[in-house]
């Protein structure tokens, strides 16, 4: 399923979730990349199946906020650093 | 993994879990064993069988019931409808929240179409009305039934394969 890139190529723009009209960027995939962590990993640790994890990456789904405080905890990072409702900005810029 | 997993969870990876053709033609499947089990139905309700015939039909009908269960069951493995509630993810009780709610709509039309169907029927012969009340019935169950099952089978992607499969 095709993927959209955000305005400046950076952290997946979301095709929106399902019934909702907001579109929440995020950075889970860099996240498990950087920490070399895999989705069935990441989703063992978040009680999730593994294909939410996918969805979530790939912004078909929306979490919670339980959800994305857990994954925020996970990764040891703000939730701000994992979710955004405006593109994150390019690393380099 | 446990006992109840092994028997009601498909593994990862599985065609028909993973793959959305597969799951469609499942689907198609479905649809077409539950019209035969309501053609069957009303070709019971035909007077004067005969022993050939009502043998034919017996066993036709307990075919069609099999196979329409293993279908289902099969549908039901694929899309986590055979697990419990409590042991879905907030993305799948969403997803089997809505396909449950438009299986309600939908059964409410097609309700409306029966009774409709009975509100005009009453000009018909009433010999007709009883012979399709059964297979009409058996279709309207099929529906509210079936509905969020074929519904999550037929719109859910492929899976996504994990990183370690790639």
């Amino acid at each position: 399923m095709p993927t959209e890139r955000g305005a400046n190529g950076t952290g997946r723009r979301p095709r929106a979730a399902a019934g909702s009209g907001e579109t929440i960027y995020n950075r889970i995939a860099m996240l498990r990349a950087e920490r070399n962590v895999s989705r069935r990993q990441l989703a063992e640790a978040l009680g999730v199946h593994y294909q939410t994890v996918g969805y979530l990456e790939r912004g078909e789904y929306s979490p919670s906020l339980h959800l994305a405080l857990r994954i925020a905890r996970y990764f040891e990072v703000p939730v701000e650093v994992v979710f955004s409702t405006e593109p994150f900005p390019r690393i380099g810029q | 993994m446990s006992f109840f997993d092994d028997v009601f969870v498909l593994p990862h990876p599985h065609r028909l879990r993973a793959s959305r053709t597969r799951r469609r033609c499942y689907v198609v499947l479905h649809v077409l064993i539950t019209l035969a089990v309501a053609v069957l139905m009303w070709v019971v309700t035909l007077p004067d069988p005969g022993m050939v015939r009502s043998g034919l039909q017996a066993v036709g009908m307990l075919g069609l019931l099999g196979a329409w269960f293993v279908v289902h069951a099969r549908l039901g493995q694929a899309t986590d409808l055979m697990v419990s509630y409590q042991r879905l993810d907030e993305r799948q009780r969403t997803e089997l929240d809505r396909a449950t709610r438009i299986g309600h709509n939908v059964t409410s039309v097609s309700i409306f179409a029966a009774f409709s169907a009975v509100v005009v029927g009453a000009f018909l012969p009433v010999s007709l009305i009883s012979e399709l009340a059964m297979p009409v019935l058996w279709v309207i169950y099929m529906v509210h039934a079936s509905t969020p099952l074929l519904l999550l089978a037929w719109t859910r992607p492929n899976e996504a394969p994990d990183d370690e499969e790639l």
